[in-house]
């Protein structure tokens, strides 16, 4: 029984880690400079390693981790404070309360709810930045959403690797 | 570190989130409050930028390293015959520069100001795809400043929006909340150009109907709002369509730089402070 907090306290500690490395790599992917015909395509990788977590470890990872990782991608592309980390923090409480639902869910299923998410995050965080920023919504802007479902799978299963390695839950 | 991954208890969780990013929202589009912040969580997040640089500079290596010496011949001839070329033409231009000073000193006109140009190489990082924005890697220490004209060989790019320790934003002309007044080349016709956030689009709107305006004129800045500097060339007007019951004339022009293809910019800076003390000084002295 004496062993139990310390075992919960070290899991914690494997989830920050594998959180904060996955989040890592999001940003890089984020940033990697791409070709044109890839450019708008180019999933939401961020929002992906956000809704995985929150997926998978509904009762740690919720909207204050997504607005901290949201605040360091708006550092990191210079944007308005405020607008993506409310997004992602949006995207992180909705998958939290359907967690349970979203992981009895076959893959192509998943893949659709995902789809959703990113597309309710895009929406709310260009109306946002229209407001405060004078952004303006463009055909293209959406594309990324196709990118993001594609991904999706592939994403899950890494992550699913990472996971496991670090023995979370 | 752990208390952001404390026990979800859902709403008020978000409840929380929420009144702090609108809260962020509200002070960080009125005031310049969190650029302090925002500054030293960017010092600790370059690396991320050096390492998303990687694959790129991997790539320019073997382009580099695998052409072939024919290639860079013709391409050194190329060089060599603009430079030449370029060289011939700057000897008429001082012949004609004093004549315009002189031109303008008989109608009493201000001397032109001139820049400083300092040459910057982009980082090669896709910053933001729903901005149309680039990254520079001069920041604070090399004088650069927020307003601040960036050009390419071509003509003009955009403008200075961020500086950062170790790095700068330049907003492009294309960005869909940029505006940049412009004149007609041909006939002086002064408009104001915006973007569309499409690369090779720009509108030129509140034309009416019969403004002097006609596909391939060339549009160039005008200097007015003193932000960019007069004379650089912006964009050709590529459509010129006339609706019927529209107040204004829907116009289409295409960036003249090669917004998407550049890897060197050049900074202009103005030395106004400088050159009109000089100038002050000189008038002092020719009175004495």
């Amino acid at each position: 029984m004496s062993s139990m907090p310390s075992s919960g306290r070290s899991s914690v500690g494997s989830l920050v880690f594998a959180v904060s490395v996955s989040a890592f790599i999001a940003l890089v992917l984020t940033v990697v400079q791409l070709p044109n015909w890839l450019f708008y395509f180019w999933p939401d990788w961020i929002a992906i390693v956000v809704a995985y977590w929150a997926l998978m470890a509904p009762r740690r990872v919720g909207p204050f981790v997504g607005f901290i990782i949201g605040t360091l991608l708006e550092v990191l592309f210079v944007r308005k404070f405020g607008v993506l980390g409310l997004g992602l923090a949006t995207v992180a409480f909705i998958v939290n309360s359907t967690s349970q639902q979203l992981r009895a869910l076959s893959i192509w299923q998943q893949m659709i709810s995902i789809g959703v998410f990113i597309a309710i995050f895009k929406l709310l965080t260009g109306w946002l930045s229209g407001l405060v920023a004078g952004f303006t919504i463009t055909p293209e802007y959406w594309y990324s959403i196709f990118g993001s479902v594609l991904i999706w799978p592939f994403a899950y299963i890494l992550l699913e690797e990472l996971r496991r390695a670090m023995r979370i839950r | 570190m752990a208390s952001p991954f404390r026990k979800n208890s859902g709403w008020s969780q978000f409840a929380l989130v929420f009144v702090i990013s609108v809260v962020m929202m509200i002070v960080d589009s009125r005031t310049s409050w969190l650029n302090g912040p925002r500054n030293v969580v960017s010092v600790a997040l370059s690396p991320i930028q050096s390492l998303a640089s990687i694959p790129s500079a991997i790539g320019r290596y073997f382009t580099s390293s695998l052409s072939a010496e024919p290639d860079l011949q013709i391409s050194y001839d190329n060089l060599r015959n603009e430079y030449f070329k370029l060289k011939s033409e700057s000897l008429l231009l001082r012949t004609l520069q004093e004549e315009n000073r002189d031109l303008r000193a008989l109608l009493a006109a201000s001397e032109r100001l001139k820049e400083k140009i300092t040459l910057a190489e982009l980082m090669d990082v896709n910053l933001d795809r729903d901005n149309h924005r680039v990254s520079v890697g001069l920041g604070i220490g090399d004088g650069v400043y927020i307003g601040q004209a960036v050009i390419d060989d071509q003509g003009v790019i955009g403008q200075v929006t961020e500086v950062m320790p170790f790095s700068s934003i330049i907003v492009l002309i294309t960005d869909p909340g940029h505006a940049l007044p412009v004149q007609i080349e041909r006939n002086g016709l002064r408009t104001v150009v915006h973007g569309t956030g499409s690369v090779s689009l720009l509108r030129v709107p509140f034309l009416n109907q019969n403004s002097d305006i006609v596909v391939g004129d060339v549009l160039i800045s005008s200097g007015m709002g003193g932000r960019f500097p007069n004379g650089y060339p912006v964009a050709t007007v590529t459509d010129v369509k006339i609706v019927e019951d529209e107040a204004f004339i829907r116009v289409t022009a295409d960036p003249i730089a090669k917004l998407d293809r550049s890897n060197h910019v050049l900074l202009l800076s103005r030395q106004a402070q400088t050159d009109a003390e000089k100038r002050v000084e000189e008038l002092i002295g020719e009175s004495n």
